[in-house]
């Protein structure tokens, strides 16, 4: 069997190996020196890792306290917001409305046309022999009637 | 969901010791974790979902630690390794401590943490989710990362010693 590679060497001293890889890497371990006397090296190592990184700890962390603040629903201010905004684009179209009173008299300051074709409309003709009627409406509100053939 | 005070009595002290290993000074540790807690709050209390707080946490630890640095070497020129008291030890073991962690504070700052994660004792299930690193390559970046501190030492006693 070929010797086994520092990376199942550093999985088998973590205790990451599966139950089969284990077993090979004891095996081999009972077999060979050199491996065995490498991993006990690579453990004393990540032993004195450990053991280096924790000289700066202290033996007891006080937790500071917290003060968390109390939550506070933010819908509310919301809903409380759009009631004023609706509030008052009512009172500003309350006001326009009162001030100024729909007075209901025809105030037409342009001229409309509105083209209609006869009853007779007959659909195999072509438009333009099609006879169309004009009523041409003025700022006064009078109709005038034109027909065109 | 767990409720932030139980995350944070949970956590407190894992935030503290892996900052602690990363930055020497206890008085900044003690700000970098609770400005950690303190985005993890606002963080929830905003609406994001945090899937893996202690992952978030670490990771936030890291990022904040790693801020610090950044900051420190902005305005002091002094390597990091300064501020490690070497001068404090006397026995041949504390030199021995003293050594390892010098060779360890060469080391890039992810490859730092790493080996941070792995003396706080985390699964490699556990360190592979907090530095977003496959599973598989865990084992071998651990390995190897050994093995550079191994060289390191090497490298440091042939300078002290020859």
């Amino acid at each position: 069997m070929n010797c086994i590679t520092n990376e199942s060497i550093q999985r088998f001293i973590d205790c990451e190996t599966n139950l089969d890889e284990s077993v090979l890497i004891k095996n081999h371990l009972s077999k060979c020196e050199q491996c065995a006397s490498r991993v006990e090296a690579q453990q004393k190592l990540a032993d004195d890792i450990k053991l280096a990184l924790s000289e700066h700890q202290e033996n007891y962390i006080e937790i500071p306290k917290i003060n968390i603040p109390h939550q506070i629903n933010r819908r509310r201010p919301v809903l409380k917001m759009r009631m004023i905004y609706a509030l008052s684009a009512a009172c500003l179209l309350s006001f326009f409305v009162l001030t100024f009173p729909n007075k209901g008299d025809f105030d037409q300051d342009e001229i409309t046309m509105l083209e209609s074709f006869d009853d007779d409309f007959d659909a195999n003709l072509p438009v333009d022999q099609q006879k169309m009627m004009i009523h041409v409406v003025d700022p006064t509100g009078k109709v005038t009637e034109f027909h065109v053939k | 969901m767990e409720t932030f005070e139980k995350i944070y009595t949970d956590n407190y002290e894992a935030m503290f010791r892996v900052a602690r290993k990363m930055v020497y000074d206890v008085d900044v540790v003690a700000d970098i974790v609770q400005e950690v807690f303190i985005y993890f709050f606002d963080k929830v209390n905003s609406g994001d979902v945090v899937r893996y707080p202690k992952s978030w946490l670490y990771r936030a630890t890291y990022n904040k630690c790693i801020d610090y640095w950044r900051d420190k070497k902005r305005f002091v020129a002094l390597d990091l390794l300064d501020s490690c008291e070497i001068e404090e030890y006397n026995t041949d073991h504390s030199e021995m401590k003293a050594v390892l962690n010098k060779a360890i504070d060469k080391l890039k700052p992810q490859e730092k943490f790493l080996i941070v994660l792995y003396s706080e004792g985390l699964s490699y299930k556990e360190i592979a989710e907090v530095t977003e690193m496959k599973f598989s390559s865990v084992g071998k970046t651990l390995s190897r990362l050994l093995k550079k501190i191994e060289q390191k030492l090497i490298y440091q006693y042939d300078e002290l010693y020859n």
